[in-house]
């Protein structure tokens, strides 16, 4: 085989890492970025790991006094709020980062400064939500809040407040990310990478992305939605007021339950990528690997309400949802067979990787079974608030989800490091954490059957349910002697463990193309791509190594970036639409009857002529008309702002009316929906401000930075079609009901 | 070559994410607070967008 040796690019001065920890502080390299949401995750793990070990404390004997009620209901919401926020969801993502620009042969992230804000956020969303917890008033709602139970006059003090405005920054990083990945990935790859070349688990990372902007947006706004009720005095979730509870848990599960598969989604890459190569064999129906994963996540925004059979929906809906959450197990048992087709006739190498994504093949397939046993109503009714369900998402979630982040770990930390983790040691922890993760889990199944209900910080001394509980207890603490010897060896192996190869394992995706660890600028050269799997073809039939292209910048990846946010502000303005809808009429006193139409409708018109004013701008900058360009512009800021005046006038009319968010549902779903379109107003408004000023300085003569125009152009088309709909809803629909 | 184009390390996201996140923050603690978490904000993304104009 002859290589041509590639030259080695050099970064500039100015773009080399600082020194010392002023490097973690500044750096936008999505590896750094990757390995520091890797480290602070692993962090809240040790933190929500402790907090499960306080509750099966509590919970191994019969009415225990180890924990008070006020103790447990704290701990236990934030067990599981810090574990899918602050952990899994995190991990996944933080791989993601690390990995699939390497994967598809990239330089960095399409955004990496946006990469280093979203980090930031997790980090401080985080914070927020542990200031809670040390400042005495800890969250104590559970990972759900359900409503009325966090509203006022329920939980008085601060913690749901932390709760939700911590997990709204999270949210936002947690969107940033999913912008970013969905736009590496579509704009990023490396010549020759194809859709169908693309590694399962950066495929299973972008359609993750997708159902971040599709899910997470709609918990942002009920979150929204509950601190202005308990801020403001609306009444969403205010039954005395005629809100309704039952609108929290669905805005929570459309959310939730594509949650899962965030969570699921990119586990079932890592297992793609680590059962092939340790079975030696190519993955088993890649396409219908892929599309099961595309199955799953559309399917997944379509069955939230199976967590809902016990509210009471009806018949027509129990049967949708209950119909829709067994049709997703057939994608998601696909793909259960295709690593088991994998497998078949496998060279099979028991490394600790494998063992972990055997183990999950088999946890995460109990965990699925189960999960169809709640797609079947009368069995969700009789096991609903029992410990079949926490057994169930632990399997998911712990026996699933943990158990790959744990064969990722092993897997890459070679390439994360240089170094590698101890084989012999790494089974003795698998060990570990297999026989406690089942005998802490499979009991719970049987506790459920037999009645223990969830959520309680104790129970009676019925004929078995003190033994049982006890084993768990006995599990959890081998899971956590587990995780502290992982700690251990990950410790021993950075201060001096083995050196890793650039490709210990015989992996085959680019990853495995570069050093062990990777340098700032990720490849010195790439193999050609002519499949999924580049680096086997390399071994196998390919003679030279071609230099690599390096990657021009390319102008459609701000346009795809703001594409995929205006997709995730959809669901927003979604969830505060249906909200609307649901609530315009429903309660006696002021009602859209009460609204100016035709003063509204005025103002509106000043806002979609601005989308034309807009247009027209960015038409002679096309022919860099400099003083055409600036006329329109200013000209659509006037026209915006004049509209903003619009609304600033309504609402003080209505207030001098005595019409306010407080009055009634209309009230507070009115001012709620048409509050956060004029805050879109508002911030578009600064951006068209922000391009207008440096319009004037000739930032976009001879067609420089045109990208960033029509980005801010389509985000204020954006502004002014959603206010389309809403008028329309809000103030037309009013006229002819 | 082989000068290749690597992003700069930049302060700028984590002040906008601390100044977004203050914001946040003194919701449940004290106006002032969001007040300097929009300052912080607005500066750290002013800087961010100088940062990308002379990259």
């Amino acid at each position: 085989m002859t290589v041509a040796a590639p030259a080695i690019p050099t970064p500039a001065a100015e773009q080399l890492r600082p020194p010392g920890a002023l490097r973690w502080f500044t750096t936008v390299d999505h590896k750094d970025i990757g390995v520091l949401y890797l480290a602070t995750s692993a962090a809240f793990m040790l933190i929500g790991g402790l907090e499960a070990l306080l509750i099966r404390i509590q919970l191994a004997v019969p009415r225990n006094t180890f924990l008070d009620p006020a103790a447990y209901d704290a701990v236990f919401t934030m067990h599981g709020t810090t574990m899918i926020f602050l952990v899994v969801m995190p991990i996944l993502l933080g791989f993601a980062n690390y990995i699939v620009p390497l994967q598809i042969g990239a330089r960095d992230m399409a955004f990496p400064r946006l990469n280093a804000f979203s980090y930031w956020l997790f980090l401080f969303g985080g914070l927020i939500l542990y200031f809670a917890f040390l400042n005495g008033t800890p969250p104590d709602t559970g990972w759900f809040s359900y409503a009325p139970l966090s509203e006022k006059p329920f939980s008085l003090e601060g913690g749901v407040d932390y709760w939700a405005l911590g997990l709204l920054v999270t949210s936002a990083g947690t969107i940033a990310t999913g912008v970013n990945l969905l736009v590496t990935g579509v704009t990023l790859r490396a010549p020759g990478m194809g859709w169908f070349r693309l590694p399962i688990f950066t495929w299973m990372s972008l359609i993750t992305a997708w159902l971040i902007l599709a899910a997470i947006p709609s918990l942002t706004a009920a979150q929204a939605m509950l601190l202005i009720d308990r801020y403001l005095g609306a009444h969403f979730f205010d039954v005395s007021r005629g809100g309704d509870p039952v609108l929290w848990q669905h805005l929570f599960w459309y959310f939730g339950h594509p949650e899962v598969y965030i969570m699921a989604l990119p586990a079932f890459g890592i297992i793609s990528e680590v059962i092939p190569v340790f079975a030696r064999k190519p993955i088993f129906g890649y396409g219908v690997i892929v599309a099961s994963g595309l199955a799953i996540a559309f399917l997944s925004v379509a069955v939230w309400a199976h967590h809902m059979f016990t509210v009471g929906l009806g018949d027509v809906a129990n049967a949708f949802f209950g119909l829709s959450s067994m049709t997703i197990a057939v994608p998601t048992g696909v793909k259960v067979f295709s690593w088991l087709a994998t497998l078949w006739g496998g060279r099979i190498h028991l490394s600790v990787p494998m063992l972990y994504a055997l183990a999950f093949v088999l946890q995460f397939t109990i965990g699925g079974l189960t999960g169809i046993h709640f797609a079947t109503v009368p069995v969700d009714w009789q096991t609903h608030d029992t410990y079949y369900v926490v057994g169930h998402f632990h399997y998911v979630l712990g026996g699933g989800s943990l158990f790959a982040i744990l064969a990722a770990t092993y897997y890459w930390f070679p390439k994360i490091t240089g170094r590698l983790l101890d084989e012999h040691v790494g089974r003795w922890i698998f060990w570990l954490m297999m026989v406690g993760f089942n005998l802490t889990f499979f009991p719970m199944h049987i506790l459920g059957l037999m009645g223990q209900p969830r959520r309680t910080y104790t129970y009676d001394n019925q004929p078995g349910w003190g033994a049982l509980n006890f084993a768990e207890t006995i599990g959890a603490f081998m899971m956590a002697v587990g995780i502290l010897a992982l700690v251990w060896d990950v410790w021993r192996a950075l201060r001096g463990g083995t050196r890793a190869s650039d490709n210990p394992w015989n992996g085959w995706t680019l990853e495995w193309a570069t050093s062990s660890p990777p340098p700032a600028y990720n490849f010195v050269a790439l193999p050609p791509i002519g499949s999924a799997r580049p680096l086997w073809d390399l071994q196998h039939n390919l003679e030279a190594v071609e230099a690599r292209p390096d990657p021009t910048r390319n102008w459609r990846a701000p346009i795809v970036g703001i594409a995929a946010f205006i997709f995730s502000e959809a669901t927003f303005f979604g969830a505060l639409i249906v909200t609307f809808l649901e609530y315009r009429t429903r309660s006696p006193g002021p009602s859209p009857h009460d609204l100016d139409v035709p003063r509204t409708l005025l103002f509106s018109l000043f806002l979609f002529a601005s989308s034309g004013t807009v247009y027209l701008g960015e038409k002679r900058l096309a022919r860099d008309d400099q003083r055409g360009f600036l006329t329109w512009w200013v000209a659509s800021i006037v026209l915006g702002a004049v509209f903003l005046i619009g609304q600033v006038t309504e609402y003080a009319r209505l207030y001098a009316d005595g019409i306010t968010i407080s009055t009634n549902l209309f009230t507070s779903s009115f001012f709620t929906l048409t509050g956060f379109h004029g805050l879109h107003v508002f911030i578009g408004l600064i951006a068209l401000s922000v391009i207008g000023l440096l319009g004037r300085t000739g930032d976009f003569r001879a067609g420089l930075r045109r990208t960033a125009v029509d980005t801010v152009s389509i985000y204020w088309h954006f502004v002014d079609g959603i206010w389309v709909i809403i008028f329309s809803l809000v103030y037309l629909l009013g006229l002819v009901s | 070559m082989n000068h290749i184009h690597l992003p700069a390390p930049s302060v700028w996201p984590l002040t906008a994410g601390a100044g977004f996140s203050l914001m946040a923050f003194g919701v449940a603690t004290s106006l002032a607070l969001s007040a300097l978490g929009l300052i912080l904000l607005v500066w750290g993304v002013w800087q961010w967008i100088q940062e990308l104009r002379h990259a």
